[in-house]
């Protein structure tokens, strides 16, 4: 336990010292590069001397053809449809609300704008992530439209001026 | 039972987790495995172009007169005039000087004059690729940044279903089965998740841009796009009717050498040229920051007008200049370069190790499938060797353009459908990975018969020496397999399958 402290202090340290010596920004992207070429020969070696695999026997357990019912297909396709369009149309939404909501607070348009561009992408992530990790069907579909719905409203009451 | 400091995790949890990075996965996972395969690719984009058009001439720099006597010379060849005219100036992986207008592109000679068309057509498609999927842009730019949201989900859900990461980070379990896959794929995943999370989150953050700007310039300006990039990247003015003499050229980029030693200027662009309301920018990169570059503004007359503030505007625009560079990677050199080739490459190998992982898994539970598996080898090793076809016939010159894109997604499905009739992993594995040596060094010779006058020289040699070390490796990589299963064969032993890497 404490050697994985200390190493991970290590790295920590050296990351500090790359900022401090090669500038704010580009030093600690410098020190991250060192450290992860650092580890990956290691990873990558480890994997190359393993020995090769040898394939499991196949399961005696039921191999016979799983016969979906059509309801479970259609199940799948919502889900695709809530990880995929609906979560994207979600964050737009609540990106945007974000962005009104920074700008009636003042806050500079740049750095507005680069806080909604870094959310849109990170919420359509957790959004999808949610879908796809929530076992009930409505549940999901509840929280990944409500989001989006709650948001659009919001905008489109507020952009009529109501 | 001792304590431990790390987090209970809960098997539920875990496995909610693992369902929604399968979901993601195979949903996507090819479409995301072609991006990470043609980014780690276009990092080199430079060498690539150098390498396609070697006979070309090369400067470290170009004088102000040259440059604008070409830029001159190509304006006045234009029929249609051009909106906005540009020199690129030589670059340290880029030597070379090019003068582009909105419909042609000419390489300028150091004394001014102007030399042959820019052609660079394997490299084109490979960007074109990486950047829109080959789809119509704005539509291609949101499909390629909804992938890089989706990069982060897996991401995302990847640590979710990892609760121990931070003890496991320094364990690689050796042996054999899908334990060492499994790490392979886990700690590849923790130790370069700093580069594929940024990578990816930039990459959706330059993709998802468009669509963003759209959405808040209608719920806040009225529609207007420009009024939510102009605060960052500074506004265009107004074009003025009425036609006027060239613009000054020359004035501006001597001024950047006088007054901005330190900066390194990569563009100069002349807006609305030969036209009333002509002014001119130099974009100049700064060594010690991650930003792309800074706006420098002249007008007609080539004053100084001031900077936009990129470099030293609010932290919303340097954190925005930082985007573009943190993505593709040309903030450091050539040593950030072959970083980024290796964390590319990771990513690859973590993308596939995981498909690979899921299989073995669907096979241990008696739910073997085959044609998918195989189908997953075609496009995990289509993908590179389509790409390689592709580079030995545009340097054959049989075909160019469209003719690429059309031969790549054809070639690929035809590998894909070809991979599942056939349901068999190590054959499909084999018979791809021969082709990939097979164009890999046909590239090479194809480009040593067309410009025999540059094997030797530094545009050529670095591109050809990677490309023939690379077949070397995948061949010796082979023999290591054939070798192995030879071992196997030859051993007497109860074991019911060969052995599978």
């Amino acid at each position: 336990m404490w050697l994985l402290a200390v190493a991970w202090l290590g790295i920590f340290i050296s990351l500090m010292l790359w900022s401090v010596t090669s500038g704010a920004d580009k030093g600690a992207a410098l020190g991250i590069i060192a450290v992860i070429l650092a580890v990956t020969p290691f990873i990558f070696a480890a994997s190359l001397l393993t020995a090769p695999r040898q394939e499991r026997p196949i399961s005696n357990r039921s191999q016979a053809p799983v016969t979906k019912a059509r309801t479970v297909y259609l199940r799948n396709v919502w889900v695709g449809m809530l990880i995929g369009p609906l979560s994207g149309l979600a964050a737009l939404a609540m990106s945007t609300l974000v962005f009104t909501g920074l700008r009636v607070f003042g806050v500079d348009h740049s750095m507005n704008l680069a806080v909604v561009s870094i959310a849109f992408p990170s919420f359509w992530a957790a959004l999808a992530v949610f879908a796809g990790y929530e076992p009930r069907l409505l549940h999901k579909s509840a929280w990944v439209i409500g989001s989006g719905m709650l948001s659009g409203v919001y905008l489109i009451i507020s952009s009529l001026g109501v | 039972m001792s304590n431990s400091i790390w987090p209970k995790s809960s098997p539920q949890r875990v496995a909610k987790a693992l369902e929604a990075h399968s979901i993601i996965a195979l949903a996507l996972g090819g479409l995301i495995y072609i991006l990470a395969v043609t980014g780690t690719l276009s990092v080199f984009n430079h060498e690539f172009q150098r390498w396609e058009q070697p006979n070309v001439a090369e400067m470290t720099s170009i004088s102000p007169k040259a440059a604008a006597a070409a830029a001159r010379t190509v304006f006045e060849s234009e029929e249609v005039p051009t909106t906005h005219l540009y020199i690129n100036f030589p670059q340290p992986d880029l030597p070379r000087t090019v003068i582009t207008t909105d419909t042609q592109a000419f390489f300028a000679e150091p004394d001014g004059t102007i030399g042959p068309r820019e052609s660079f057509p394997w490299t084109e498609f490979l960007l074109d690729l990486h950047y829109y999927l080959h789809l119509p842009q704005i539509l291609g730019l949101t499909v390629v940044g909804a992938l890089g949201a989706f990069l982060i989900a897996m991401s995302i859900s990847g640590f979710m279903a990892h609760p121990r990461i931070f003890r496991d980070a320094f364990t690689f379990r050796r042996g054999s089965g899908r334990v060492p896959m499994t790490d392979l794929h886990n700690r590849l995943s923790v130790w370069t998740a700093p580069f594929h999370i940024s990578n990816a989150l930039t990459g959706a953050v330059l993709g998802l841009a468009s669509v963003l700007a759209f959405t808040i310039a209608s719920v806040s300006f009225a529609g207007d796009i420009d009024r939510v990039f102009d605060p960052v990247f500074g506004a265009e003015p107004a074009s003025v009717d009425g036609n006027a003499q060239l613009a000054e050229i020359a004035a501006p980029i001597t001024h950047m050498q006088q007054n901005f030693p330190d900066l390194l200027p990569t563009f100069f662009i002349l807006h609305d040229p030969g036209t009333a309301g002509q002014h001119s920018t130099i974009v100049a990169e700064h060594s010690d920051r991650l930003i792309f570059g800074e706006y420098y503004n002249f007008d007609a007359a080539g004053a100084y007008q001031g900077n936009v503030g990129i470099s030293d505007g609010t932290i919303g625009q340097q954190i925005i200049g930082s985007v573009y560079n943190i993505h593709f990677g040309n903030w450091g050199g050539l040593s950030v370069k072959l970083a980024y080739l290796v964390f590319g490459l990771a990513l690859c190998v973590i993308i596939a190790s995981g498909m690979r992982v899921y299989f073995i898994r669907r096979r241990e539970k008696g739910r073997a499938a085959p044609r998918l598996e195989a189908g997953w080898q075609a496009v995990a090793w289509g993908t590179p060797t389509i790409l390689a076809f592709i580079l030995f016939i545009s340097m054959s010159g049989i075909v160019t353009g469209i003719g690429l894109v059309i031969l790549f997604w054809v070639g690929l499905f035809v590998i894909f459908v070809t991979s599942l009739s056939m349901a068999n992993v190590e054959r499909v594995r084999r018979l791809l990975q021969a082709s990939l040596i097979f164009f890999l060094l046909g590239s090479v010779c194809a480009h040593a018969v067309r410009f025999p006058d540059s094997v030797f020289t530094v545009a050529t040699g670095q591109v050809s020496l990677a490309l023939t070390i690379t077949a070397l490796f995948l061949t010796t990589l082979k023999f290591r397999d054939h070798r192995n299963n030879r071992e196997y064969r030859d051993a007497p032993s109860d074991q019911t399958t060969p052995p599978v890497r």
